[in-house]
């Protein structure tokens, strides 16, 4: 695919535009993480808000109704249902399960474990259940 | 429109299934006599074209436990098991009116054993291989 930048500083609005024969998911995901204009969210601790970057996040997951955000070496509460997070959330991210969201530059492998499951393992240690139809994603995303 | 979709591919897999699984009956029917004295009636061609079909949309229905994230996989094959065995026990005795026979019990379950194990073996070698594909993919990053 041919990308042609026209950089100018004097640009009132800045604007993408896509020449493309057909949608695609790819096309889809750059759009989403071109228009994300936030790249955090605030996350929760003993009532304190702490900025949470996206780049920091391992996974977000919804544990006794609660959504928590995992960053490598601390949790947060988001105060908030995870549908809604995850309508803001870069392409870095992909639904592991219907409770789950994760980040998948910080999986370190999967292991299927003894009762049939799959969890992802992520470099800190972290398990997260992976549902068996969302490894089709997880491979289209890595480019398998 | 999506599951209906699935749910005729999944009955159409089910035709590719049975029309081998019918071929392979033919052929140790012939009891070692030359293929081309094999007869098949149109009927009953008909008949297991459209019992495939029906099964093979029985047997996507039944995946359905599958979604149930919270349920381990090995739960969910336990209970895929019973309800699809139950279902295929119900077909087999319809075919013989209800007539009970220890023999027809022990050959419908023996046939459907093999069909599972060879399903859900294929399914899971699939699975495994699926996830080393992963990881070496990951190991590479």
């Amino acid at each position: 695919m041919e990308i042609k930048f026209n950089i100018d500083e004097n640009f009132e609005k800045e604007k993408v535009e896509f020449w493309i024969r057909r949608m695609t998911d790819k096309v889809k995901r750059a759009a989403r993480d071109l228009q994300v204009e936030q790249n955090f969210i605030w996350g929760y601790q003993e009532n304190e808000a702490y900025r949470v970057e996206y780049r920091q996040i391992y996974s977000i997951q919804v544990e006794n109704e609660k959504t928590y955000i995992c960053t490598k070496d601390s949790n947060y509460q988001f105060k908030g249902r995870l549908y809604q997070v995850k309508t803001n959330l870069p392409s870095d991210f992909i639904e592991a399960s219907r409770s789950a969201i994760i980040n998948y530059h910080f999986i370190d492998h999967l292991e299927i474990i003894r009762n049939g499951n799959i969890d992802a393992v992520m470099k800190n240690g972290l398990r997260v259940q992976i549902a068996r139809r969302k490894i089709k994603n997880l491979k289209e995303r890595l480019g398998l | 429109m999506k599951n209906l979709g699935r749910s005729m591919v999944s009955g159409l897999i089910g035709i590719g299934i049975g029309m081998i699984w019918f071929g392979v009956e033919v052929l140790f029917s012939l009891n070692g006599r030359n293929i081309a004295s094999a007869t098949v009636y149109v009927s009953s061609l008909i008949f297991w074209i459209f019992a495939s079909f029906v099964i093979g949309i029985f047997f996507y229905v039944a995946s359905f436990v599958f979604d149930k994230d919270d349920w381990s996989l090995r739960k969910q094959i336990i209970v895929n098991f019973f309800v699809c065995l139950i279902a295929w026990l119900i077909f087999a005795f319809a075919l013989n009116d209800f007539v009970f026979s220890w023999l027809l019990l022990t050959e419908v379950i023996g046939k459907f054993l093999l069909m599972y194990a060879i399903a859900y073996g294929a399914y899971l070698l699939h699975l495994f291989h699926e996830v080393r594909e992963i990881n070496n993919k990951l190991k590479e990053k």
